[in-house]
């Protein structure tokens, strides 16, 4: 993870730099450049092999979750549905193969109707919001539930001061 | 659990059921560096540059919008006023530069570019008179271009020549579009005290006080306010429903301000301003015409109905002022009619009516708006509707806008469609006694006294 970080500080110098306006190619060209140039020292501090061009690429999708509010990098899950067995587990299976731990869960039966709130941590997540969300509506199918998934941060920006 | 289940409950229905989104994200970008001495010229650096810087835009919007877990309806752009840009290089075919800020919205993606604008509150310069006579022709010959003159202020008065070119350019841009029902002029709006940061289209243009870049942003959710309005007991007095609805606007204005200030951050620009407007869609239950109605009204359209709206507005602001320090835009109610399903049932049953909506205009914004009339009404009769709007405008000290569209060949009684969020509308009858000789004489209306403030 230590490499997306410095990626991301990258190209936040690079743009700070080149302002608002440059274009997009040449920052992931620079971006690129300058990773490639320090990867060997990067590699030596025993960091994940991925590509410096892969990973300039995955960027644009992750700098937001960077760890400057814990918010940002969590996630509230809720599930609706008719009760029946397996509903957690599949859920927490989509969580546990995207890498997200779960922090906190509710979850009630009430007349056979069932409700789940689940507070995941996605910081270390491999996928993106959308290839997540995906997951979720897939597995709501499956399992025959409705799976909403959001930032934690619309939640704190509406309900606390 | 940090926060209850009612909380999140209330969220996800508001995000899920109430069509609670975010209407838009607007970039707003100077093209003041675009202007060369030649037009085809000046089009491919206004092309090149919308390209660039907002390359990123709508793909970054679309990803805030999954992660947050809230809907993004449009992603747009509004530009400096064209007119200021084509300045130097006179007497050529402006079209070039229309069609190729056109493109440029194409291929970044967004549904709609706003600018192709003029500011003539106090006179036209040579330029400016000729931008005037290109607009129906630009409108008519692009898609997502989005044109509007500013003809007003309170500072200037109103200045009645452009009024009356504007009733004229009008019935050309509907005759030009003659079958699409005169779209070009739901393309068009006409202001007095256009407002620079404005992120609701078709209004909206990049003002020349604003930075290089900025992202803006325009919050709606009328089906959450009609919701809890709904919901509120019968013989709820009027300052709780004001109350209701205060702490709902605070907290869509902070999902708002938290998606803009995600997309400004991500896009490396400023954030401008967030518009409190509540905004409705055609879709069903997202209606402005329905929380009127909620309130205790048979049809939008009735007596009292300008005090409910009055309510509205004045809640929402409050609500949304408290939520962000960057409040701006409009920040009124749209009460467009034909994006809004219980406006256009209640202009077809003859309950809503231009008097009403002018009335209304005092207490929102854009009064007249997306309101179809006859297709023989005249150009001066059209000049005459915007007029009275822009003294409204002018002599409270607010904005005021005119969005108005002639169909041809269409009379009163008959529907036209437009389709998807500019929806569908019923042909509203206009005052048939004449005011032609008024606004023949042009001139200038002068600016009201409480303009000398100083």
């Amino acid at each position: 993870m230590a490499n997306e970080e410095l990626i991301y500080r990258i190209t936040r110098a690079v743009y700070g730099r080149l302002g608002a306006g440059a274009d997009e190619g040449t920052v992931e060209g620079l971006v690129t450049d300058i990773y490639r140039a320090i990867e060997p020292v990067v590699e030596t501090q025993g960091s994940g092999g991925a590509t410096a061009g892969g990973q300039a690429g995955a960027l644009s999708e992750r700098g937001s979750t960077s760890r400057e509010f814990d918010s940002q990098s969590r996630l509230i899950v809720s599930v609706f549905g008719v009760d029946h067995p397996g509903i957690v587990a599949g859920v927490s299976q989509v969580l546990a193969e995207a890498e997200c731990s779960i922090i906190d869960i509710n979850q009630t039966v009430v007349q056979s109707k069932f409700a789940m709130i689940i507070i995941a941590d996605i910081s270390r997540a491999r996928e993106s919001a959308t290839a997540l969300k995906e997951r979720f509506r897939k597995a709501g199918e499956r399992l025959g539930v409705r799976i909403y998934a959001q930032r934690e941060d619309l939640f704190n920006a509406m309900h606390r001061i | 659990m940090e926060y209850t289940q009612t909380e999140i409950l209330q969220t996800l229905r508001m995000t899920e059921m109430e069509h609670l989104d975010i209407r838009t994200v607007t970039l707003g970008l100077s093209l003041r560096d675009c202007a060369t001495a030649s037009l085809e010229e000046t089009a491919e650096r206004a092309r090149a540059k919308i390209e660039r810087v907002a390359s990123r835009l709508v793909q970054t919007v679309d990803e805030i919008g999954d992660e947050v877990g809230i809907s993004i309806a449009n992603k747009r752009i509004s530009i400096t006023p064209v007119s200021m840009i084509v300045e130097g290089a006179r007497g050529g075919d402006l079209t070039v530069v229309a069609r190729a800020i056109d493109a440029a919205a194409q291929t970044v993606g967004v549904d709609f570019i706003g600018g192709y604008s003029a500011l003539v509150h106090k006179g036209f310069t040579n330029a400016e008179s000729e931008f005037l006579d290109s607009i129906p022709a630009a409108l008519a010959g692009t898609s997502r271009l989005c044109s509007s003159v500013n003809v007003a202020t309170t500072r200037a008065g109103i200045n009645m020549d452009a009024v009356r070119r504007v009733g004229l350019l009008l019935k050309d841009a509907a005759e030009r579009t003659r079958e699409r029902g005169g779209l070009a002029c739901a393309k068009f709006v006409c202001f007095a005290n256009a407002v620079e940061d404005n992120p609701f289209m078709a209004g909206a243009f990049h003002g020349v006080g604003e930075p290089e870049a900025v992202i803006n942003v325009g919050v709606s959710g009328p089906g959450v306010v009609n919701h809890a309005v709904q919901h509120a007991p019968k013989d709820a007095p009027l300052h709780e429903l004001a109350e209701l609805i205060k702490k709902l606007s605070f907290k869509l204005s902070r999902a708002g301000e938290l998606v803009g200030r995600e997309a400004a951050r991500r896009l490396n620009l400023p954030f401008g301003i967030i518009d409190l407007s509540l905004a409705p869609t055609p879709v069903i239950g997202d209606s402005v015409a329905d929380i009127i109605e909620a309130m205790g009204f048979e049809r939008a359209g009735a007596h009292g109905t300008t005090a409910a709206l009055a309510l509205l507005t004045d809640a929402v602001k409050k609500g949304g002022a408290m939520a962000s320090t960057s409040v701006g835009g409009m920040s009124g109610a749209f009460i467009p009619v034909s994006e809004d399903a219980s406006m256009i049932e209640a202009a077809r049953v003859g309950a809503l009516t231009l008097e009403k909506l002018e009335a209304w205009t005092s207490v929102c914004s854009v009064g007249i708006d997306m309101v179809a009339v006859p297709g023989s009404t005249s150009a001066e009769t059209l000049s005459a509707i915007i007029a009275d709007e822009m003294a409204i405008g002018v002599m409270n000290n607010k904005t005021t806008a005119v969005r108005i569209i002639p169909v041809p060949g269409k009379e009163v009684g008959e529907m036209v469609e437009y389709g998807g969020l500019l929806g569908s509308a019923p042909i509203m009858p206009v005052n048939s006694f004449g005011c032609a000789d008024f606004i023949r004489r042009g001139g200038r209306i002068p600016a009201p006294i409480h303009s000398l403030r100083n």
